[in-house]
């Protein structure tokens, strides 16, 4: 029985990695045992996958999550980190920033613990130019003023020269003043674990470090839907298991057709354009706004103030590397400090503890520019390809990420729950119904008041619980890491309820080891709570510390500059002294 | 004028120090900054002990070399057996090294290599951030050369520090406060607590609190009636400090002239050399020993060249290394000199440091010099060890090793 049908026309390449045989393979009929069946098997866990899992958690489907490595691995955890209001396509399409601006402010309600406010600050040059475009662009962040308030957003400003000068020193360059807007920051990274632990906690299975191997047709039972055996493999225990679904949601970001082909599907249909974007992470806040400026090449990029740090970004180039390991070059981050230092030059003073890239899923379009493709999203009914109930989530932004679950959800719902509807907009994502006093938290339990704020800025009202542990064991008080700083307790925590499993888990979660120090003092530290609170061996906690270290020393080095070098031969000769040293991760 | 003038204050310069004024010559040691030595751990490798070709990891023990002994015997703060130490780290490792700092607990001196009846050490368990008795005997217990040995790591309660606002303390700020004969004393009357509970224990492993102006752990030991000991712990631990203390000892020992400061640079004057300070002081000397450190200690500076150009590309090629001190020739590895790498902001980052690079420049890149030091290229009368020499492992019992035949060999052709 043919279930795929394969439309790939002759001498066309098969789509992603799978090779033919394996889309053969995929057109039997699996009548194999199953394990638990579900409503719906999400398979990615980025900000897509995640926020699908949630909505269809809240509207009482059986769900199952599968993420190849964690949360946020991909382009969700290595975004510039914003909630932004979609200004940019005010002309082109300004439906999409009234759903950007009013999901925005929808995200603000449910995740409050986790947005903080960005003021942009645009200089504009000196000029005939300049004096033009400053009253283009104080007239177009006036139409833009319109939607603010959805997101309680602060309305546009005009500077003149001193204006500019006396909020933003470190801006050189003669100017015919500037404009600010008001942005939110997220950390993209918990945004999708609070996504995926809401929809563990109702009810949804969910899996990380666990690959899709094949998505097969299930054997027919009589008068019942056509339903599809998932098969995964832990990657960590290489344990196999396999769930049954009625329903499958491709939500794998740029590795959509790679997943598309494990299900037979034409790779075609989920066709993206893979753009790699890096940011240079700096140890600390170096402007008060964040700056909008130009590249060599007239692209904008931006310098901004991040949680307690610095990020430089974006970059947006044509990616034909490995998704599973995508790193920055140090070309890229020369281009970004050479933009920057133009109208920032003390960038060059800073220093760089790091660097992230990640790879967009963009719709795919031939022959145009990197910058101008769409930023939409799509989603692809496989009903066309032979396989009903089969979607796959394509693009996206993490601005749009629950418009976007609303919508696959809402379709999905079709089907599973007609008479549900979504309340993703409404009901606070797990830490957000309250945001609980740092201050008073600190000098309940005896912490610093840094420490506090930063807990809370993690777990809202969650916070609670973690702090609720050093009752009980006060010696979990201890700090693991001093960067950011991070209490053993929250390290268990993320691991018992936040389903860390790796130190790079951890710090994903918790931004351990992700500060000026590189790690040194808080990785092995971490793999051996990791270890002991999963039940893997010592050394294989240690395993774990040397991993996270040459990962990040990795992401490091591209951005090596005079002050960072002696940095780097100190991590190394530490991690050497009491570590010891293998080779590349 | 004098014979020999030496710069850097870490293991490399104090053991050419020590070595050129034991040959009889008069002998200044310029001290600047701290640098790899002062946050040295205490373990003594000849190579990196996780490179399997590595020196210090057969359990027979390399070769070490005669002048670095008898600088670590000027030192008086170290201990280098017939065989290996085995140390154990906050890391949650058991690591051969082929000496120790004496304030460390060596565990091969319980459990004898090649002997599985090994022993349980106990681990005082407090609340202490940074000392996890229970998850640090859980990771011991796993560690192959622990367990090879029959070694065992039990955790027992025991409050062994005395005011509640230590927990917090740096390991450096504690072992400072065992200094203090009153306060050690106390120590060993809580570990005698402990031990009086019962159990068969054959030594006392400590988080690295035992002393900075010396290593205490004999005393303490004593008092105790058990073999006590520090484990390896974070970086800029009370090791390194114990180090400066007995670098400074064995200096005035040595009658070495001690100045304070920074090296400018260094050139050529009638036959001899002349080392000129930040502040505007100037050494002259008949030889120049250079122990300035590498990377790490400030020695050797890593340049991209883009950093002081605020336009848009540098304008002309530079050299991706350079050293502090001016004068002293072009950074080589492999024994050549560095060459203009094919970009206007050097060597590519990604090329040169752990984990991309196999043999990281980072780590290598230095003043090319021969087997005894002496420098290859630029001024006659130059030597060159530790961190500052090109092709050297960094580790502590090499820089010894060549700051001892550099200083020897200077006081010699003086």
């Amino acid at each position: 029985m043919r279930l795929f049908v394969d439309d790939a026309s002759p001498g066309s390449e098969p789509a992603g990695r799978a090779p033919r045989d394996t889309a053969r393979a995929a057109m039997t009929v699996d009548d194999g045992g199953t394990g638990a069946s579900y409503d719906v098997a999400v398979v990615g866990g980025g900000v897509n996958g995640t926020g699908v899992a949630r909505d269809l958690s809240l509207r009482g489907l059986k769900v199952v999550l599968f993420e190849r490595h964690d949360f946020a691995y991909g382009a969700s955890g290595n975004s510039s980190g914003m909630i932004h209001g979609g200004v940019r396509y005010l002309l082109t399409a300004p439906s999409v920033t009234r759903d950007s601006c009013l999901d925005s402010g929808y995200i603000q309600r449910i995740a409050p613990h986790l947005l903080f406010r960005i003021p942009f600050l645009m200089p504009i040059p000196a000029g005939a130019r300049g004096r033009v475009l400053i009253e283009l662009m104080d007239a177009y962040l006036g139409a833009y003023d319109a939607y603010v308030p959805l997101k309680r957003g602060e309305l546009h400003t005009r500077l003149d020269p001193s204006d500019l000068a006396r909020l933003e020193p470190g801006l050189v360059g003669s100017s015919s003043g500037g404009v600010t807007f008001d942005e939110w920051g997220v950390d993209g990274a918990r945004l999708c674990v609070l996504n995926a632990v809401d929809a563990r906690e109702r009810g949804a299975t969910v899996y990380t470090h666990t690959t899709v191997e094949a998505i097969r047709r299930a054997a027919p039972e009589d008068g019942a839907r056509a339903a599809y055996v998932v098969q995964a493999r832990d990657r960590l225990t290489q344990r196999a298991l396999r769930v049954r679904a009625t329903h499958v949601v491709n939500a794998t970001g740029a590795w959509g057709p790679i997943t598309a082909a494990l299900g037979a599907l034409p790779g075609k249909r989920v066709r993206v354009r893979p753009a790699k974007g890096v940011h240079v992470v700096y140890d600390r806040r170096l402007s008060n706004y964040a700056i909008l400026t130009e590249a060599i090449d007239g692209r904008q990029i931006f310098l901004e103030p991040w949680e307690n740090m610095s990020v430089i970004g974006t970059t947006d180039d044509d990616y034909y590397g490995d998704l599973d390991d995508v790193v920055a070059t140090s070309e890229e981050v020369r281009y970004l400090v050479q933009g920057i230092a133009r109208v920032f030059p003390s960038i060059r003073e800073g220093r760089a503890i790091g660097t992230t890239a990640g790879v967009r899923p963009t719709l795919y379009e031939y022959g145009r520019n990197e910058d101008t493709l769409s930023r939409e999203h799509a989603i692809i009914d496989h009903a066309a390809d032979g396989a009903p109930g089969v979607y796959s989530m394509i693009g996206g932004k993490l601005a749009s990420f629950r418009l976007f679950a609303q919508q696959m959800t809402d379709r999905l719902a079709e089907d599973l729950a007609p008479s549900t509807r979504c309340t993703t907009q409404e009901r606070p994502l797990p830490g957000g119904d309250r945001v609980p006093d740092a201050l008073s938290l600190a000098s309940r339990h005896e912490l610093t008041p840094v420490t506090a704020r930063r807990l809370v800025y993690r777990h809202g009202s969650r916070a609670a619980q973690i702090v609720q542990r050093l009752l009980r064991r006060p010696r979990e008080a201890a700090v693991a890491c001093a960067c950011e700083p991070v209490l053993e307790a929250e390290v268990r925590y993320t691991v018992s309820a936040e389903m860390a499993r790796t130190v790079d888990d951890v710090a994903r979660r918790t931004r351990l080891g992700l500060g000026a120090c590189g790690g040194m003092r808080c990785a092995a530290r971490c793999g051996q709570i990791v270890a002991e609170e999963i039940g893997l061996s010592p050394r294989e906690g240690a395993d774990q510390a040397r991993r996270f270290l040459a990962r990040q020393a990795r992401a490091r080095i591209v951005a090596l500059g005079p002050q960072q070098a002696r940095q780097e031969a100190l991590s190394v000769a530490h991690a050497r002294a009491t570590l010891g040293l293998k080779g590349r991760p | 004028m004098i014979d020999v003038a030496v710069v850097g204050g870490g293991a490399a310069g104090v053991a050419a120090c020590v070595a050129a004024a034991a040959a009889g010559a008069s002998t200044s040691i310029v001290l600047g900054g701290s640098g790899a030595s002062a946050l040295s751990c205490g373990a003594l490798d000849v190579a990196p002990w996780e490179d399997e070709r590595g020196g210090s990891r057969g359990e027979e023990g390399a070769e070490v070399d005669a002048g670095a002994l008898a600088v670590l015997r000027a030192l008086g703060i170290y201990d280098v057996g017939a065989r290996p130490a085995l140390l154990a780290t906050t890391a949650g490792i058991v690591r051969p090294a082929r000496g120790r700092d004496a304030a460390l607990l060596d565990l091969a001196s319980i459990a004898p290599a090649g002997s599985t009846g090994g022993g349980a050490v106990l681990l005082p368990r407090c609340d202490q951030h940074g000392w996890d008795a229970t998850a640090l005997a859980r990771a011991w217990n796993d560690a192959p050369r622990a367990r090879a040995r029959g070694l065992t790591f039990v955790p027992v309660d025991a409050q062994i520090t005395r005011y509640r606002e230590e927990r917090t303390l740096r390991d450096a700020e504690i072992a400072e406060r065992h200094d203090d004969r009153d306060r050690l004393a106390w120590l060993a009357d809580r570990l005698r607590d402990v031990l009086a509970r019962g159990g068969d224990f054959a030594a006392v492993l400590l988080p690295p609190w035992l002393g900075v102006a010396a290593p205490r752990a004999r005393e303490l030991g004593e008092r105790v009636g058990l073999p006590c000991g520090e484990c390896i712990g974070h970086l800029a631990g009370p090791s390194g400090q114990r180090f400066l203390r007995a670098r400074d000892r064995a200096i005035d020992a040595a009658r070495v002239d001690r100045i304070d400061g920074w090296a400018r640079a260094v050139e050529a004057t009638d036959g001899a050399l002349r080392v000129e300070l930040e502040d505007g002081r100037a050494i002259g000397a008949s030889r120049v020993v250079l122990a300035c450190g590498g990377v790490l200690g400030g020695g050797v500076r890593y340049d991209p060249g883009d950093a002081r150009f605020a336009g848009a590309m540098p304008s002309a090629a530079r050299p991706t290394f350079s050293f502090a001190i001016d004068g002293i020739g072009e950074p080589g590895i492999h024994g050549r000199p560095l060459e203009l790498a094919g970009s206007l902001f050097g060597a590519p980052p990604e090329g040169i440091a752990w984990p991309l690079a196999d043999d990281p420049l980072l780590e290598r890149v230095g003043l090319l010099a021969g087997a005894e030091g002496r420098a290859l290229a630029g001024l006659p009368g130059l030597y060159a060890c530790g961190d500052l020499a090109a092709d050297r492992p960094r580790t502590f019992l090499e820089a010894l090793a060549a700051g001892a035949r550099a200083g020897a060999r200077a006081a010699e052709d003086r």
